[in-house]
């Protein structure tokens, strides 16, 4: 736990037609690592690297088409309750015909739509006709038989509809505007026939749609209005029919679509791995991490499936460090208990391979600080249920971390409120287990700043070990944060400890301070001198600044510890104004309310504060002095897609 | 006030790509092989020998100049050059409607990015006008397909869908553009070099099809600024009248067919924005450099396919527009 997993380099020589299997198998156990294999190791092999440029072009395309159809059915928003099921054995072939299923069904359904809207326009529009002519005081049958005029009623595209009027208006044609129906504008018009062919130019130029004069209907134009709204009914009907066609399918094919998402993002990964190959006519290589511990399953099955024809090569990790230069990445193997703590370690850095790992470390110290700072069994309690109870939730699955972290604090929270003797603010409910911050205001900062100073100290021990397990023997002995800055720490420390309690200094307290204070001074010429790091002399009086500056460091570092102490007076302070304008409200139901509404607001921002501040002091003042946070995450090839929360 | 400082030296820099007639006429001297090898864009070399390819290549360079700039640009100016993608997303539509009319191979499509469904691997699909409206449906077009598909499986002719599609396109921008706060630095940079592309569409339309004015009215509606002018030049009657009204832009210049007016109109544009590519507190340099990299790809092209079917240098030279400072002095 202290350190991340130990890995091994693995190296297989195969024949290139199991290599499919045997990368589809490692994807299948998700603790395998690829490694780009350089072109001096090929050529050591006789081999070279080879790109499937046709299948990633292949994968893109139908991504790109899954997308937009997703993108179609959804808008963009996605439900997280849908159960995605992905077959991680089909083909792209099979995806395509299947994908292009889909795409025709789902397609079809939308342009019969389409149609329907056009029909149901195209009905309103003759309705809109009888209407019209219904209401005009002329007699417009007469123009059934005319051979003077050119007349038209039909309908113009409302995008097309400025051209046919400037165009129109340089002809002697009158044109009535009837209607706009639909995305349509519905026009009459006549005019003598002799313009005709300059009239029906235009029209062909703006996609004029005829719909004629209704002499069919001038009859019995009741009857035909009848036959016009029965057909409307019957395409609202076909409307509704047509939505749950619709939705049926959406609801059908979206887990395929996005199952058809993981497949192809994992065949995409499988194509990115054998480009990092190296091959040639009949074997390829490959290489990568892999967890020390799974080297025998590994081995196993790679064996097994390649009936043994392969040769498996494996090398410790810190070996291939030395020989090759590689650097292995990070693997963390915590217990489910830590794992939500990997968060915070992680949005700081990743520890190098060789690091030591400050997971338990930064768990253990976030928790307490939160504890101490937001000491209530009541508050505490509330965000402890929090976090259990939403951790069962599904709604709240991409939460689950925060949620654990939160009932990891809410559990210290109680535990400080039974040692503070607070419970929802009131301290006159439980007997404190050790004392009341209130009360003890001095002792509550005291108490922080030895907190300080502890977790400072072993900050500055796990720097020690870091730097030894780096070989930067120079680090670990003269740096502020090394052997040297312990010495002057721990001395100013004893030195006003002594001084405090006003007994004698004993004799070894200064020169441990004057030696820690020259180790320091003098870091970069003895790291040069000794360790032969840089490539010249360094300038001595540099180490005055440093000097300078590790004093101040360790100065306002320990001060700053002082906040776990005022944050934990600021608790009861707060509760304190909460209870007195509950005193000042004599309405029973409004002192409940302003009882229940200040506890949800110093939970919510005084909870929230806290997590900060616990934060800060776990960055600022502890990680800077021992965490390098430059290593690389383990990138396994696994079926899904890398879903970082 | 919109910012576009982020873009700025990454438009100066793009814009010493747009060669002057010496440089190509050195590049005219090589083999058509050394030609295609040699092509550098902003995005780098383009090292391929193959003529196709490095042509859709350099059509290509003008859509990830374009993107390139949506990323350090404002939503409003994003706006705008998204508009103006519909341009080439209406060039893949007329491609894929004329490899099906016409029986031929689609030339070259422009890859427009995600959002877009008029590429591939979208049109691969595509077999029949029918097809092409399923494609697109759910975007603008779609109406003007059903009004226009059936008369164009008829009769062959894409025109009317054509102009209508640019229409549709114009209005779009448009819309951006007033929305973006800067109407006159567009107005002064892309949409004068559009109204310009105009001007020679209608030109062509009245002096080489002889159209009458009430169906280059219907055609291209005015819907510009300046609606009296527009009017005029559409109601010209004659060419000389037309060119008359285009004086404030040739200056003197005195041009005898429709041809020569292209080429002068193309130079005048290329002068009069080039001086706008220097205009970093405004849309100005924007507009200029998505107005001016038609004319650079263009100059390459006709570079290309000059050298590909043995024109000499002065058969295809009036062709080329004079690019980079040596279009200004």
């Amino acid at each position: 736990m202290l350190f991340s997993e130990r890995l091994k380099k693995i190296e297989v020589l195969l024949k290139k037609e199991d290599v499919e299997r045997v990368v589809d198998w490692l994807a299948h156990y998700g603790k395998f690592e690829p490694i780009p294999i350089d072109d001096a190791k090929a050529k050591e092999y006789h081999l070279y690297h080879t790109k499937n440029i046709e299948t990633a072009q292949r994968i893109a395309n139908l991504l790109r088409r899954t997308e937009d159809l997703v993108m179609k059915m959804t808008g963009g928003v996605i439900s997280p309750q849908i159960d995605v099921q992905p077959n991680w054995l089909m083909g792209l072939s099979e995806l395509d015909s299947k994908l292009s299923e889909i795409e025709k069904s789902y397609q079809k359904i939308l342009e019969q739509m389409a149609d329907l809207q056009r029909r149901k326009v195209d009905i309103e529009i003759r309705v809109r006709r009888l209407q019209f002519f219904a209401g005009l005081d002329i007699p417009w049958q007469k123009l059934k038989n005319t051979s003077l005029f050119y007349v038209g009623f039909g309908a113009i595209a409302e995008s097309q509809y400025s051209g046919f009027v400037q165009a129109i208006s340089e002809l002697p044609v009158e044109v009535r505007y009837v209607d706009r129906i639909g995305g349509d504008v519905v026009v009459f018009f006549f005019c003598d026939v002799k313009y005709k062919e300059s009239v029906e130019r235009i029209l062909k130029a703006v996609f004029y749609k005829e719909y004629g004069l209704p002499f069919d209907a001038a009859d019995n134009p009741h009857q035909r209005l009848m036959q016009y709204s029965f057909d409307l009914t019957a395409t609202y009907d076909e409307e509704l029919w047509l939505e749950k066609q619709k939705a049926k399918i959406e609801h059908l094919f979206l887990p395929d679509l996005l199952a058809f998402f993981e497949v192809l993002a994992y065949r995409q990964r499988l194509v990115e791995i054998s480009d990092e190959m190296v091959s040639s006519q009949t074997v390829s290589l490959f290489s990568g991490w892999i967890p020390a511990r799974d080297e025998a399953i590994v081995r196993f099955n790679i064996e097994k499936i390649t009936g043994k024809r392969c040769t498996i090569e494996t090398k410790d990790a810190s070996r291939a460090m030395i020989e090759e230069g590689l650097e292995p990445p990070t693997l963390f193997d915590h217990p489910s208990l830590l794992r939500p703590f990997e968060t915070v370690v992680k949005t700081y850095g990743m520890p190098h391979y060789r690091e030591i790992d400050p997971t338990i470390f930064s768990a253990f110290t976030y928790v307490l600080m939160y504890g101490a700072m937001f000491g209530d069994v009541g508050q505490g309690a509330v965000l402890f249920l929090l976090g259990l109870v939403g951790g069962f939730l599904k709604a709240f699955r991409k939460m689950q971390n925060l949620l654990k972290i939160v009932m990891w604090v809410g559990f210290s929270s109680m535990v400080f409120g039974f040692l503070y003797g607070e419970f929802f603010g009131k301290e006159d409910i439980i007997q404190a287990l050790w004392f009341s911050p209130r009360e003890n205001v001095n002792q509550i900062l005291l108490v922080a700043v030895g907190m300080g100073v502890i977790l400072i100290s072993i900050a500055v021990i796990l720097n020690v070990v870091n730097s030894w397990l780096e070989k930067d023997y120079a680090k670990m002995l003269f740096s502020p944060y090394g052997i040297a800055g312990l010495m002057f720490y721990w001395g100013i420390l004893l030195l006003v400890v002594f001084l405090f309690l006003k007994k004698p200094l004993p004799s070894f307290i200064v020169p441990i301070i004057i030696v820690g204070l020259v180790l320091i001074f003098l870091e970069k010429p003895l790291a040069f001198l000794l360790f032969h790091h840089g490539k010249k002399f360094p300038n001595p009086v540099m180490g005055f600044f440093d000097l300078f500056e590790s004093m101040i460091n360790f100065l306002s570092n320990t001060v700053s510890f002082m906040r776990i102490g005022a944050f934990a007076l600021n608790h009861t302070a707060l509760m304190g104004v909460v209870f007195l304008i509950d005193s000042m409200i004599a309405n029973p139901f409004l002192k409940w309310f302003v009882l229940l509404f200040g506890n949800v607001f110093i939970i919510g921002f005084e909870g929230f504060v806290v997590g900060i501040q616990a934060l800060r002091l776990e960055y600022y003042e502890l990680f800077v002095k021992f965490f390098r946070g430059t290593g690389k995450s383990f990138d396994a090839l696994g079926l899904y897609r890398n879903k970082e929360e | 006030m919109v910012y576009h400082g982020a873009s700025y030296p990454k438009v100066s820099y793009w814009a010493t790509f747009f060669r002057g007639k010496k440089e190509l006429k050195e590049k005219w001297n090589l083999s058509l092989e050394d030609i295609l090898l040699s092509i550098s864009l902003p995005r780098g070399k383009v090292g391929k020998p193959d003529v196709m390819e490095v042509e859709r290549l350099i059509h290509q360079e003008k859509i990830t100049l374009i993107h390139s700039l949506m990323l350090y640009e404002g939503k409003k100016t994003r706006d705008v050059l998204d508009a103006y993608l519909m341009r080439y997303e209406i060039h893949n539509i007329v491609e894929v409607v004329l490899s099906l009319l016409y029986h031929r191979p689609v030339t070259m499509l422009y890859d427009l990015g995600r959002g877009h469904r008029i590429q591939k691997p979208y049109t691969d699909e595509v077999k029949n006008l029918k097809d092409v409206q399923s494609l697109l449906f759910h975007t603008p077009y779609y109406r003007l397909a059903q009004d226009a598909f059936a008369e164009m499986e008829r009769t062959g002719d894409t025109f009317s869908f054509e102009v209508q599609l640019s229409n549709l396109f114009l209005k779009k921008l448009f819309k951006a553009i007033k929305q973006s706060g800067e109407l006159q630095a567009w107005k002064d940079t892309l949409l004068f070099a559009l109204s310009m592309e105009r001007v020679l569409f209608v030109a062509r339309m009245k002096f080489n099809y002889h159209s009458s004015v009430e169906e280059v009215l219907a055609y291209f509606p005015v819907v510009w600024e300046n609606r009296d002018w527009w009017r005029r030049l559409l109601m010209a009657k004659d060419f000389e009248e037309f060119v008359a009204l285009l004086s404030f832009v040739l200056k003197g210049e005195s041009v005898q067919d429709l041809q020569q007016l292209s080429q002068v109109l193309s130079q005048k544009v290329v002068k009069r924005l080039w001086r706008f590519l220097h205009v970093p507190t405004s849309a100005h340099f924007i507009g200029a450099f998505i107005a001016l990299q038609e004319f650079m790809v263009e100059n390459l092209q006709v570079i290309i396919e000059g050298k590909r079917y043995n024109f000499s240098w002065n058969q295809i030279a009036s062709f080329v527009v004079e690019g980079g400072s040596h279009a200004v002095f």
